[in-house]
């Protein structure tokens, strides 16, 4: 099955010659509603490209939603929709950006509060949780896909999943010990604390809970990591400098850090609006 | 530790105040502010901890013979994951709405730092019945802790106090964004400080949490 | 306030000789065991406790949206699809299936006494396809009262699923919001009654064409609006009816006009699939 390319809300784009097939044997449905066409109205040779056609439809296509057009005198069909890629990238953004882990869901902040006070650390604990939250987010969805869903043993993702991150933590540890002491030493504390990072098991429920399938997986763990990175990085440069400043005695320490992660949620809150299809 | 377990007394009130484990020793915070946007909902998800708090620090007193200390850690996650699990059952079962938004925070609750500690330097090493009683009063803390985040979000936030409007108009509205949330915990924590220095005690060094 | 109090203690022990780690194994695979034993007996029974009140909770809105009598009942309408996109429907008492046209294909009688997961699981195996959407229809005896249909849009964070209820005339009664994830005071005001009945009372054929405005809801329009629900849509209209004909559009949620639109896009899109298909089903039901 080949491809077709949604131009507008209400064209779409084929790279084939359609311009002499009878417009009503031209089939276009949405791939969950297919028993129900959407009429086309027109179809006219492609300005920019070469031996392609753009057809004209009545209702507005949706971006997100995947579509299928079949031209039964042709005897082929071309599938309209988001492409991986655009569904990675659009995933790692949003769990990135739009719906930060610690600032649009309050996830992970024990850690993100301990470990913000200088920048040294807070890259530190970045780096390694973005690759354990990657690595736990891929193993948990395949323990999930492949042991928990089929045998319906679903109620025991809790344990499951602190399982994997326990024992994914204590591998990291032991190897890490072993072929990188120099890197042991460095980022070592921050595994485990990883363990009593809400994030960490917050990924794989949320995956877990929507059916996500194997991209969109990895992508939400990645995204999830990055954006924590993000998050941390934000957070240590802030408090390094407030550090210095002539802070109320009560509000010393925690109480203005957190005033600071209000401030940094709210400028977060501008990422709302962020799509990335028209 | 003490080599006498502290009175009962102490037991339960020191959650509550002077070592409250979300104003003081900032623990488990994600919840104090995802969940406070409602009273109702903060009291829902706290006493779901309660319960867990409570009933993990039971069992890890009752069998702290039997579990082999180089495997403690793991064994305390299995027993606090047990008792989530079981808390997420009978409130999807029989406590629906509350569930459908406090669900995934009762799931985190495996993460809090809180409980995991509280097995570990307290109910590990002493009998049972104090045990559970520090578990109810780190428990009742935490339960507080949200009530007051809650009740000082929904009613500056909202206008209503757990569902009912008391003002028809909502006064401070940011308060009930994620960045209210951060907000209120700021500044309850700077309150609890101010309270204690004017108990006479000396204020903490600027600290970190888990430093 | 003393740090790290929740940090694990780093294991500065030596590694576990053999003997000791297969006492570790075996003392961590005996929990295991307990705990996995104590969660299945629990589950047992608190499963199906959730799914019940699910139900029930589900039963209710439907029997309010549709204002069904204690003598009538619901019927719920499976839709399934092929693999060779043909619909397949799924109703109490049996399993049709449509060819590419739409024309009734096959017509199989669905076996007695089946819960509803054994039933969804027949119907897939006797009709290979994949569940896609259901409706539901209230009925007193054999007069239809209404048509409930679930539908789905995308929202401004995730997916918002809806029930849009409407009568045999094809008036809209009401819109219920099921799931969603918009943000509360926001997005999340959706459910609230000033916006999800601003659809009730208007034909279809109103709604299809209806527009979203950010002007501001008139406090007369509002509390009209609030007061459906404790009064039922029949006792509401009449009183109401010149108001609706005087707003004639969908006023939008105040600063979330994104989720508003979203949702009056899938009502609209709701509404023009069932018809389209209520069409060639007339007969089934």
């Amino acid at each position: 099955m080949d491809n077709a390319k949604l131009l507008s809300k209400t064209q779409i784009l084929v790279d084939s010659d359609l311009t002499r097939v009878p417009m009503h044997t031209l089939k276009l449905v949405q791939q969950d509603e297919a028993d129900i066409q959407i009429p086309v109205v027109a179809v006219a040779p492609s300005a920019d490209a070469e031996g392609a056609t753009v057809i004209t439809v009545a209702d507005k296509l949706d971006a997100e939603a995947h579509y299928l057009l079949s031209a039964r005198e042709l005897g082929k069909t071309w599938a309209i929709g988001p492409s991986i890629t655009t569904l990675m990238i659009s995933t790692i953004l949003s769990a990135a950006l739009i719906n930060n882990f610690v600032f649009t869901r309050y996830l992970g902040l024990c850690v993100f509060f301990g470990v913000t006070r200088k920048k040294d650390t807070a890259i530190g604990m970045g780096v390694t949780f973005t690759v354990v939250a990657f690595l736990s987010g891929l193993i948990s969805w395949l323990f999930h896909h492949f042991a928990l869903a089929p045998l319906k043993l679903e109620f025991l993702q809790i344990i499951a999943f602190i399982g994997v991150v326990a024992c994914l933590v204590q591998a990291s540890d032991s190897i890490l010990r072993k072929i990188r002491p120099t890197l042991h030493r460095k980022f070592g504390i921050y595994l485990v604390l990883i363990t009593t990072n809400c994030i960490i098991l917050a990924v794989p429920l949320l995956n877990a809970s929507k059916h996500a399938g194997f991209v969109e997986s990895i992508s939400l763990s990645m995204g999830a990591g990055l954006g924590f990175a993000l998050a941390l990085f934000l957070m240590s440069c802030a408090r390094e400098k407030v550090e210095l400043a002539p802070v109320p005695p009560v509000f010393r320490g925690l109480p203005v850090a957190f005033i600071i992660a209000g401030l940094f949620a709210l400028s977060f809150l501008g990422f709302s609006g962020l799509k990335l299809f028209f | 530790m003490s080599v006498t377990p502290p009175t009962v007394s102490v037991l339960l009130t020191r959650g509550l105040f002077s070592e409250n484990p979300v104003f003081r020793l900032a623990l488990s915070l994600c919840p104090a502010v995802a969940v406070t946007t409602a009273v109702e909902n903060g009291l829902m998800l706290g006493i779901a901890v309660f319960f867990v708090q409570v009933l993990s620090s039971m069992t890890a007193s009752i069998f702290k013979k039997w579990i082999n200390p180089k495997i403690r850690i793991p064994v305390y996650t299995i027993i606090i994951a047990l008792w989530v699990t079981v808390m997420d059952m009978l409130l999807a079962a029989y406590f629906p709405s509350t569930y459908e938004k406090v669900g995934l925070y009762v799931k985190l609750i495996v993460a809090f730092a809180i409980i995991i500690s509280r097995m570990e330097l307290f109910a590990a090493k002493n009998p049972v019945l104090p045990s559970t009683f520090d578990g109810v009063g780190m428990g009742l803390g935490f339960l507080l802790a949200m009530l007051l985040a809650g009740a000082f979000r929904e009613l500056l936030g909202n206008g209503s106090f757990f569902g009912y409007p008391l003002v028809h108009f909502q006064p401070l509205f940011l308060l009930v964004l994620p960045a209210g949330g951060f907000f209120t915990i700021g500044l309850i924590m700077a309150l609890f400080n101010w309270v204690d220095l004017l108990r006479g005690n000396t204020l903490p060094k600027a600290s970190g949490g888990h430093g | 306030m003393s740090g790290c109090q929740g940090c694990k203690p780093k294991n500065l022990s030596p590694p576990p000789s053999g003997r000791d780690l297969v006492k570790i194994t075996i003392g961590l695979t005996i929990v295991c065991l307990i705990s996995a034993a104590l969660l299945g007996g629990l589950y047992s029974f608190t499963e199906p406790a959730k799914l019940r009140n699910g139900k029930a909770r589900e039963a209710a809105t439907l029997r309010a949206l549709l204002e069904v009598p204690e003598t009538g009942r619901i019927e719920e309408i499976r839709r399934y699809l092929t693999n060779d996109l043909r619909a397949v429907y799924l109703t109490p008492k049996f399993l049709i299936g449509l060819d590419e046209n739409g024309i009734e294909k096959t017509r199989e009688p669905v076996p007695e006494g089946l819960d509803e997961q054994k039933r969804d699981e027949w119907a897939r195996a006797r009709q290979p396809s994949r569940y896609v959407g259901r409706f539901f229809v209230g009925k007193q005896g054999e007069q239809v009262l209404g048509y409930v249909v679930e539908g789905v849009t995308t929202g401004y964070k995730a997916k918002v699923r809806f029930f849009v209820a409407m009568d045999g005339q094809m008036n809209l009664r009401g819109v219920e919001i099921l799931e969603h994830e918009e943000d509360p005071g926001l997005g999340g005001e959706i459910v609230k009654r000033y916006f999800k009945n601003q659809f009730a009372g208007r034909s279809a054929d109103e709604v299809q064409g209806i527009q979203v405005v950010k002007d501001p809801l008139v406090a007369e329009w509002k509390a009209a609006l609030e007061s459906l629900g404790p009064t039922p849509l029949s006792a509401w209209l009449p009183q109401h009816r010149e108001e609706l004909g005087r707003h004639k559009v969908i006023y939008a949620i105040t600063g979330s006009t994104i989720s508003s639109q979203a949702v009056t896009t899938g009502v609209q899109k709701t509404i023009a699939n069932f018809r389209k298909r209520l069409e060639l089903l007339k007969g089934a039901l």
